[in-house]
């Protein structure tokens, strides 16, 4: 009698579990896994709260090397007429923070901006109100990370062709930070993330869309910084 | 595809390039097939997700001092080659990607390249400003970048 119970149980739970994951993994007539990508309706019920936690969830992802298996050639056909990202994201050009590998996203899920230091100009600025106020992105991210080179140039006021006016725009953010080396990690980092403040209020003060949009709470703003030894993303406190 | 050559693939062929003597030498022609081959994996539905696991970023934090993006702007140009040298095993972007910011595009996937392998600048439309061409240079003029990619 009592194995009896114990094999329905094992019955039930064996059901309740195919259930849950036909629920998780839609199929098409053919069987084969429907593409996920995000659309109009999805970025519409994300909010900046729920837009964070996805772009944690897909770090704790990337960092326990437990990336999502993609069908990348099923998601361009059906991002082909629209993209509905929930993100934008403002990161370095540095080829050690490609933003959809360590946020584990795919194709139509992020808007992305990168530039060395990622400091804040005029296009950029251009871009991330596109992003919010067309596209419908729920979250900035402004992404900084260690080791990064732009931030060790200014801090030792290196003069470079186009990249002197570049390296001035991180300035502050040295100034802000204290004396320092760039051969000190800890400081870097912390320039690093004085720098990312800088942008955020950069974004705040120079796109009134943006900052409206902020205030109105339909958009959030966040900083974050990336450990290029660990892979972990360490959002800021506002 | 618009891509620019640094300089002419034919000198790739025999010898190093000069300016980067200790640079693992990509030419623009091979960073280019490189390109190809990465976009041909990624519409064949065949990516192999090079260089992205965390395995390989911590291969790439033990085995160098330094990383490439980390070469201060103020080293002599000997300085320079020394600590390149230091990254070569571990470091290996050979291309610098201006592309657009537009969520279907991101070229480390459609190119099917991972950590370590891309500079990348993006921007609503690929325009090019000042800031933007400064990270051009920083990448070809610190780092050794050969090939840029429009």
């Amino acid at each position: 009698m009592r194995r009896t119970t114990f094999a329905m149980g094992l019955v039930a739970l064996a059901l309740a579990v195919s259930a849950s994951a036909l629920a998780q993994t839609p199929t098409d007539a053919t069987g084969k896994k429907a593409p996920a990508v995000q659309t109009a309706e999805s970025q519409a019920a994300l909010t900046p709260t729920s837009a964070l936690e996805k772009l944690k969830k897909g770090n704790a992802r990337f960092v326990e090397k437990n990336m999502r298996t993609r069908d990348w050639m099923a998601k361009v056909p059906a991002t082909a007429s629209g993209q509905h990202p929930f993100a934008a994201i403002l990161a370095c050009m540095d080829s050690r923070n490609p933003i959809e590998i360590i946020f584990d996203q795919g194709i139509g899920d992020v808007f992305g901006i990168r530039i060395a230091g990622n400091i804040v100009n005029d296009d950029e600025l251009g871009s991330m109100e596109y992003a919010t106020k067309v596209v419908g992105v729920k979250l900035i991210v402004v992404l900084g990370h260690t080791s990064c080179g732009a931030v060790k140039g200014a801090i030792d006021d290196a003069k470079l062709g186009n990249l002197t006016g570049l390296l001035a725009k991180i300035r502050p953010a040295v100034s802000a930070s204290g004396p320092g080396s760039s051969k000190d990690d800890a400081y870097v980092t912390k320039v690093a993330q004085a720098n990312v403040s800088q942008a955020m209020k950069e974004i705040r003060e120079k796109s009134p869309t943006i900052k409206e949009q902020l205030d109105a709470g339909t958009v959030g703003l966040v900083g974050a910084i990336y450990d290029v030894s660990t892979g972990k993303v360490t959002f800021l406190p506002d | 595809m618009v891509a620019v050559s640094l300089l002419g693939a034919s000198q790739f062929a025999r010898a190093a390039d000069p300016a980067h003597p200790d640079q693992p030498i990509v030419s623009p022609a091979e960073a280019i097939s490189r390109l190809k081959e990465g976009n041909g994996r990624f519409t064949a539905g065949n990516p192999q997700h090079p260089h992205d696991s965390v395995d390989e970023r911590k291969y790439m934090a033990a085995n160098s001092y330094e990383n490439a993006g980390t070469i201060p702007l103020g080293m002599t140009s000997e300085q320079a080659a020394k600590r390149r040298a230091e990254l070569a095993k571990s470091q290996h972007p050979f291309a610098i990607i201006l592309s657009c910011s537009d969520s279907r595009v991101p070229p480390e996937i459609v190119f099917d390249e991972g950590l370590g392998d891309l500079f990348i600048v993006r921007v609503a439309g690929d325009v090019l400003n000042d800031e933007g061409l400064g990270s051009i240079e920083y990448a070809v003029d610190i780092l050794g970048a050969r090939l840029i990619d429009v």
